[in-house]
């Protein structure tokens, strides 16, 4: 196979033809599915491609070949040199044709000695480069020639050797860079004169010379490529030679779409991780969940590090929660995501980790897997101007089919009739008191409102060689659909600076975010009032807001106002110092420190006047502050053929939090609110003050053989003042190997469609610490004082004894290219398996307490399969088609449960079915004569109790999204799809239908004297009756459960890049007009819920399961911007 | 010379990490929180040692867990005492119907709180008897103070549960303590008398503190008393409640000032931050709303004279519907800020257990004078002198019937001791029998202790 540079700017017209795959996952075969895929032959003669290898062969004068020629042509020399020797030539085919090279006999000489003899006088030059030697035809130089000479970098600022360097619009004229990433190249004097610098996996580069004599300029890897850097723990690896299990986002992908929190833009884009938003109320929180619940009890919360430094929020509250007011009061949004405080476009990529392999060297904390977040660093050359200005709306963008007023009113008739009871002034308000013409449209009037978005970022950057900077400012308001003046406002401000001595061996990189976040929302989210009777007055006779017994006026709920301050400083530096070639010292330093102040307000006014109220406000003010230092010593040596690379290091962590609640009561004027100076009485609620400190020390061993064998190991040892003196410590390691077959002969000469194989596995143990602080103290806390002086109880049992849970991670991949990469394709089976899982069990109460923590024998056991496709369709021209396709099939299983009939838990859990098992009644349809909902009885005992009950289906069998990138010219359009398919509510009910609040349209088939074979039950207005005991059960049956999957179309972006020509006049170097759609629209088998997947702590088990109570669902929103670069 | 430099960096940076490998054992030591104070540090000064007593009061003083509803309530609604008027909640219907599942979670409070305290006093126990660096008089106070609380909560539990686990070792024994199996009521009542007289030593006369709020030697001998007198040591009945009376300290007051928190009747109430109660919150109503629980009908008319104070005082008379409801009013108030704690032991209560106990001495005329003391208060006329020794020890039943009703159990807990219940309350109460003196134990602490066997008929 002839080997030739690829040429950039060469396009070859690729056709794909689309056919249908079915995949079978034989691990789900129960529930199979259809997958349709969009894959692709390449019409094309010739497979060109470069493989881009490290520099580890022997020099040319250490290599011994034998080789003859006669009467050959260069190429065919070169065919025989490589086909006897592990090298390859990198040459320009057009250069070497009809090149003859000299005769040499057949005897062994060093491969320098061929080579010499081989191109004496044939005016061909070569410099070997690894395991490439490069050949070039010398070029007379002209008498008018310029000369220009540079250095490149790859990404992390390393020299880079390999690199074409040619000139644009003559090919001819061209080099490489040496080892030290060096090139120096002779060109005729032109105007414009421009060099192009491209290789295999990195994006080219053009830059113009101008009256420059030296240039120096770093280099990119393409997103997606092989060779692009994957962050891993304390390091980085490539997509080629990574042995873990990662899933990654860039720039690219999260500046298409208009969110405020970064983790909302990765949902559905990373395989294994599912991602839920607790409500569309602006600062509200994301879940993360990657590869399931690897708890009963404790925290789910990934690690997140950023730029190398862990972030970590969580301090030890019940339940488990990063939020940044887990201590502290709240508004409509609930718990406050510490992302809101990380402007996205601050972000350069996010990688998420997720097998042990890639996650043991985080220890005790990888078990939840981990999020690295890289910011956007500094290029050096000119001063670059980055200005974003978007604006634009958000609404909810789907509303619950509910009964008008005519429909609703005829129910509650209905029901009295069906209940034999006249309605009366107590039990009818809706029929006998309130007007029955007027009525309220509660979703319109509560959350009908167009929200606005509006944001500007600026960012600067540039920098010489050695100093680089990345400056960025932004500034985003968004403002709720609610009535009123909510809004939330977020100026976010960043800087990197990255600094390189001279001498290479010396480099800082600096890091410092500070965040402002002022946010006013009403305290609760009034949308759970959609339901209320629609001819509900809202206001009285004399225009004040009306009150009813059992009903809370919404827009009383209004005047409730939350304001919510943070200011947030994340600051971070990694020093690296190169003591001897190939080891390094660094150094990790990180101080995040949060200030949350909060004042939720409750005037008089917005309460029921018959309670004779009074006004209160709560005003909580918490400082939360972490710090880490983390010195590493990393070592990298070519032994054997192979690479080694070693790193030791340790770690040092301290969170502290602190909170104050306060209560300000007897307020003598609602007006003064805001201030703790004129309430009459003010009380401490609480004041918690907590510590946690954490280190660890670590060491990775990585081998690369031949650029084929991969080996990992990593080991931790991790200490964490949550765990007593005997349990503190815990050990963590994990193996990986990967093997890159597409690198044997075998697999080149048989599968040359093949461009790139892997096999990669790991197994390891991670922990997790996510509990409680002190647990294993013995500690008296403040209870309330009596009689004026302080007391003290002792509120929970310590336990000594307690430990780290831990998880089992196995995991094994397949990653194939296919075409020169251009279809990609990752399959990857995991089994995770947890235990010593520490909950809180049942303790006899003569003991003084019902309940202890402690580590429980049993196991979880996660369990899937992943695929990632990724394949450019159609490159025709200026037109291209990208596609990328996740899927994740996932199984949770509590495996193991000793004793569990007699534990605490039995009613809980079921050995063999998900932790969040739920079980349902099955529902027999409607007893046409009595209009009640009739069940199984399954143990025909006569009566309908829980243990008629059956384990329903839950969870999500298999979720993922498809990504369909378009450009044609300066045009851009993606499309961004998701789905899941997943078990739960079908039909939301509220309380009964007849009962004293309106219900969806589904209720509307419901059973009537008229309509007896109706598959639903009737109405009831009174508690008690026979159909309304019937609807006791109702909600935990199969009547409304089962297929509740979605689709939606999570995002769209078109963007058009304005052509240079009109840029040009103004000194505007590249523009972008875009418009952004996010949360455009959902499909859902369920469509009596706003959204599908919002998820609220203390609602149903399971992420993302949606909510049967109403919550602000994440709003579609609109924006239309620019983005220019001067 | 640029080598040695390289190496020793080099050097530097391995004994660098060296050093902070070493010391990573220390670093995540963390001692207690600044918000809370380490068991064992908890009685090293008087102050904190007294925190620690005093939050044995708060804990049981908790509305939060209902220990001072559920004392009164659920044995008033097993007897004759009080009655359930709203019948809305199946679980407190069960009291009243004497029909009590070991399911029903108001039951299970009624075993677990008492224990949560038995807990705090334990580690006070413990703790105070453990430490040297105390006041003498101080810790010897909040000893009394320990041990006459664990007494209290004991004394509830043996009389609702009958015989249960005797624990009686601080929390570094948790694990074991949950596994005791139940003791008998000899030993439960050996063990109150113990800590009551242990108490008595070690209290002063003196309250500790305001408003009579926490235990003096008076109150744990106004108790002891009233354990003899269930034991039936009527000897030692008499001679502890003798102690109380002729302290002179204490006196009766006319009814309507008897439960105001400076009432000179009082020997031991627990204090409210507001001055409210939770009988007065659970009694008192609006002159409209039916009141959830009131005075059982046929304790209403058992009232010998409807001229008794108490009965124009502590009851009022509301008719919703047309039916009559009997209020308890011993408490005026429910809501806001009052002067009202919760009153344990009062001095009315301690004249019948030395009248009880001398009647069955055969001292007949001592008898009559404390039951006396109690009638004038109420307005009611001297008893007979030539009443029979039986019908004294049935006019200490009725005097304690109606001076005593809505308040701890009393009336269910007089008819379970002198074996009353059985004629009393058969045909009154249709599902009662036999087992329904003693609660059964909850279900949850039989799974979660298999040691404890179910009282029976359970």
């Amino acid at each position: 196979m002839p080997l030739s540079t690829s040429s950039a700017e060469s396009r070859e017209r690729y056709v794909l033809s689309p056919f249908s795959v079915t995949l079978r996952p034989s691990l789900f075969s129960r529930r199979l599915i259809h997958v349709s895929l969009i894959t692709a032959f390449l019409l094309c003669t010739t497979l060109q491609c470069l493989l881009a290898t490290s520099v580890n062969a022997q020099p040319a004068e250490q290599v011994n070949i034998t080789l003859s020629t006669n009467n050959d042509n260069i190429l065919s020399a070169i065919q025989k040199i490589e086909q006897g020797s592990v090298f390859r030539f990198v040459y320009r085919e057009e250069e070497l044709h009809n090149i003859k090279v000299n005769n040499i006999p057949a005897v062994q000489r060093s491969l320098k000695e061929t080579l010499d003899l081989l191109f004496q006088n044939t005016g061909l030059s070569y410099t070997q480069l690894g395991n490439k030697i490069m050949l070039a035809a010398a070029v007379k130089k002209a008498a008018q020639d310029l000369s220009i000479a540079g250095m490149v970098t790859d990404e992390a600022g390393v020299p880079f050797p390999g690199v074409s360097v040619r000139l644009k619009g003559n090919n001819r004229i061209s080099t490489a860079t040496d080892v030290n990433g060096h090139f120096n190249l002779n060109y005729p004097q032109t105007t414009n004169a421009t060099l192009i610098f491209s290789y295999t996996g990195y994006t080219s580069k053009e830059l113009a010379i101008g009256t420059q004599t030296s240039v120096s300029l770093s280099m990119n890897p393409d997103a997606g490529s092989l060779n692009e850097v994957q962050i891993i723990g304390y390091g980085t690896t490539t997509r080629k030679t990574s042995t873990g299990s990662l899933a990654s986002i860039t720039a690219s992908e999260i500046g298409q779409q208009p969110v405020g929190n970064p983790l909302a833009a990765l949902a559905g884009r990373l395989s294994g991780v599912l991602i839920a938003q607790n409500n569309g109320v602006p600062g509200g929180a994301v879940q993360i969940q990657i590869r399931g619940q690897n708890t009963l009890q404790s925290g789910g919360i990934p690690l997140y590090v950023i730029d190398g430094v862990p972030f970590t929020n969580f301090n030890g509250g019940s339940p488990a929660t990063d939020n940044l007011n887990a201590f502290g009061t709240s508004g409509a949004s609930g718990g406050l995501s510490p992302f809101n405080m990380i402007n996205p476009s601050d972000i350069e990529r996010i990688d998420v980790l997720k097998d042990a392999d890639a996650t043991a060297i985080y220890g005790s904390r990888g078990a939840n897997g981990v999020v690295l977040i890289t910011t956007k660093k500094g290029q050096s050359g000119k001063v670059k101007v980055n200005v974003n200005l978007n604006t634009g709306f958000t609404e909810v963008n789907r509303k619950i089919p509910m009964m008008n007023l005519e429909q609703y009113l005829a129910m509650r008739r209905e029901a009295f009739v069906n209940d034999g009871t006249a309605p009366n002034a107590s039990n009818a308000p809706d029929l006998t008191v309130w007007d029955q013409t007027k009525s309220t449209d509660f979703q319109e009037l509560l959350f009908g409102n167009k929200g606005h978005v509006n944001e500007a970022q600026m960012s600067l950057s540039g920098g010489n060689e050695q100093t680089r900077f990345f400056f960025n400012s932004g500034y985003r308001r968004e403002s709720t659909v609610y009535q009123g003046n909510n809004a939330s406002r977020r100026f976010s401000n960043r800087l990197n600076l990255d600094h390189t001595s001279a001498n290479r061996k010396f480099a800082i990189n600096l890091s410092v975010a500070y965040t402002n976040d002022n946010t006013t929302v009403p305290t609760t989210d009034v949308v759970s009032a959609y339901n209320l009777p629609p001819n509900l007055p809202l206001y009285d006779a004399d225009g004040k807001l009306f009150w009813a017994t059992g009903f809370t006026n919404p827009l009383a709920s209004l005047l409730k106002t939350y304001t919510g301050v943070t200011n947030n400083l994340i600051a971070n530096s990694n020093i690296r110092y190169n003591i001897i070639d190939g080891l390094n010292a660094k150094v990790n330093f990180g101080y995040t420190s949060n200030r949350l102040d909060q004042i939720a307000k409750n005037p008089a006014s917005s309460q029921n006047p018959a309670a004779s109220p009074t006004s209160f406000a709560d005003f909580t003010s918490g400082n939360a502050q972490n710090w880490i230092i983390e010195p590493t010593l990393d070592y990298s040596r070519n032994i054997g053929g192979g690479k080694l690379t070693a790193l030791v290091g340790t770690s040092y962590q301290q969170n502290s939090s602190n909170t104050l609640f306060l209560r300000g009561t007897n307020y003598s004027n609602e007006a003064l609110l805001s201030t703790l100076t004129a309430a009459g009485t003010v009380t401490v609620s609480y004041h918690n003050i907590v510590k946690y400190k954490y280190d660890a020390i670590f060491g990775r061993l990585n081998y690369e053989w031949k650029d084929k064998y991969l080996l990992n190991a990593t080991y931790r040892r991790d200490g964490s003042s949550r765990f007593g003196p005997q349990n503190r410590f815990g050990n963590f390691a994990a193996l990986g190997a990967g093997w890159i077959f597409s690198q044997e002969d075998f697999v080149k000469n048989s599968l040359p469609f093949l461009s790139f194989g892997k096999l990669r596995g790991s197994y390891g143990n991670t922990g997790n610490d996510q509990i409680s602080n002190y647990i294993y103290l013995p500690l008296y806390s403040p209870a309330s004082t009596y009689l004026g002086n302080a007391a003290t109880n002792v509120a929970t049992l310590p336990n000594e004894g307690i430990r780290w849970e831990s998880t089992k991670k196995l995991d094994v991949a397949i990653e194939l290219g296919f075409l020169r990469d251009r279809i990609y394709l990752t399959a990857n089976y995991y089994r995770n398996r947890s235990s010593n899982l520490i909950t809180s069990n049942a303790l006899a109460t003569q003991s003084g307490y019902n309940s202890y923590t402690t580590n429980l024998p049993a196991t979880i056991q996660n369990r899937g399969v992943e695929l990632d496709l990724s394949t450019t369709n159609v490159v025709a021209g200026d037109f291209t088609w990208k596609s990328a396709l996740n899927v994740s099939f996932t199984n949770n299983q509590l495996l193991d449960f000793p004793n569990l009939a007699s534990s605490f838990y039995a009613s809980s859990y079921v050995v063999g079915e998900p932790v969040n098992v739920i079980r349902l009644y099955h529902y027999l349809g409607v007893n046409p004569a009595t209009g009640a909902a009739t069940y199984e009885d399954k143990d025909g005992n006569g009566i309908i109790n829980a243990n008629d009950r059956y384990v329903a289906d839950i969870g999500t069998p298999y979720y993922g999204g498809f990504n369909n990138t378009f450009s044609y010219k300066g045009f851009e359009l993606g499309v961004f799809f998701q789905f899941n398919h997943r078990f739960g509510v079908t039909e939301i009910l509220n309380t009964r239908p007849g009962a004293l609040i309106n219900q969806n349209e589904y209720w509307l088939g419901r059973w009537t004297p008229t309509n007896s074979d109706a598959g639903i039950p009737g109405a009831s207005a009174t508690a008690g009756t026979a159909i309304s005991a019937s609807y006791n059960n109702y909600t935990s049956s199969d009547a409304v459960y089962g297929d509740a999957s979605y689709l939606k179309l999570r995002s769209v972006n078109l963007s058009y890049k304005l052509p240079s020509k009109w840029l040009a006049p103004a000194h505007v170097s590249a523009c972008n007009v875009f418009i952004q759609g996010q949360n455009l629209y959902t499909w859902a088998k369920n469509k009596y819920t706003l959204d599908t997947e919002t998820t609220i702590q203390g609602g149903p088990s399971g992420l993302g399961t949606g909510t049967l109570g109403q919550v602000l669902p994440p709003l579609r929103t609109i924006v239309f911007g620019i983005n220019c670069t001067f | 010379m640029k080598k040695l430099i390289r190496h020793s960096y080099f050097k530097a940076s391995i004994l660098l990490l060296a050093a902070t490998f070493t010391s990573c054992k220390k670093f995540v030591e963390l001692g207690a929180p600044p918000t809370q104070v380490l068991l064992q540090d908890a009685f090293t000064t008087d102050a904190s040692a007294q925190s620690a007593v005093l939050g044995m009061y708060t804990y049981i003083n908790a509305a939060a867990n209902g220990f001072l509803t559920n004392e009164h309530i659920y044995p008033g609604l097993s007897s004759d005492d009080l009655q359930y008027n709203t019948a809305s909640d199946p679980q407190i219907q069960e009291f009243a119907n004497n029909a009590i599942l070991s399911t029903n979670t108001n039951a299970l409070s009624s075993w677990s709180i008492p224990y949560s305290n038995i807990k705090n006093a334990n580690n006070c126990i413990s703790g105070l008897e453990g430490s040297t660096l105390l006041t003498a008089s101080v810790k010897s106070q909040l000893l009394g103070e320990a041990k006459a609380m664990r007494a209290f909560c004991y004394f509830q539990l043996v009389n609702i549960f009958g015989g249960v686990p005797l624990v009686l070792t601080d929390d570094y024994d948790a694990f074991n303590k949950a596994l005791q199996p139940r003791n008998t009521v000899a030993e439960v009542y050996a063990q109150i008398v113990k800590d009551l007289t242990e108490a008595q030593t070690a209290l002063p006369v003196a309250y500790a503190g305001t408003f009579r709020g926490r235990f003096n030697k008076h109150a744990a001998t106004a108790l002891l008393a009233r354990v003899y007198l269930y034991q039936k040591d009527y000897a030692n009945a008499e001679a502890q409640a003798t102690q109380v009376i002729s302290s002179g300290t204490y006196s009766l007051p006319a009814p309507e000032l008897a439960f105001v928190n400076t009432s000179n009747e009082i020997l031991w109430q627990i204090a409210t931050i507001q001055g409210i109660t939770v009988q007065g919150a659970a009694y008192v109503t609006a002159a409209t709303v039916i009141p959830t629980y009131t005075l059982a009908d046929v304790t209403y008319r058992s009232f010998e004279s409807a001229a008794d104070l108490r009965r124009t005082n502590w009851t009022v008379v509301k008719t919703i519907g047309g039916k009559a409801y009997y209020g308890i009013t011993k408490y005026k108030l429910n809501a806001g800020t009052g002067n009202e704690y919760n009153v344990v032991l009062r001095l009315a209560e301690v004249y019948l257990i030395r009248a009880e106990a001398r009647a069955q001495l055969n001292n007949l005329e001592g008898a009559r004078a404390d039951l006396n003391a109690v009638r004038s208060r109420a307005g009611l006329p001297a008893l007979s002198a030539a009443l029979t020794q039986q019908q004294v020890i049935l006019a200490v039943e009725q005097e304690r019937r109606v001076e005593l009703f809505g308040e701890w159990g009393h009336r269910w807990f007089d008819l379970k001791r002198t074996e009353r219940a059985i004629p009393v309350l058969t045909g009154l109460k249709p599902a009662f029998k036999a087992t329904s003196l003693l609660f059964p134990i909850p279900q949850t602490q039989l799974i979660a202790n298999t040691n404890l066997v179910q009282n029976p008929g359970y």
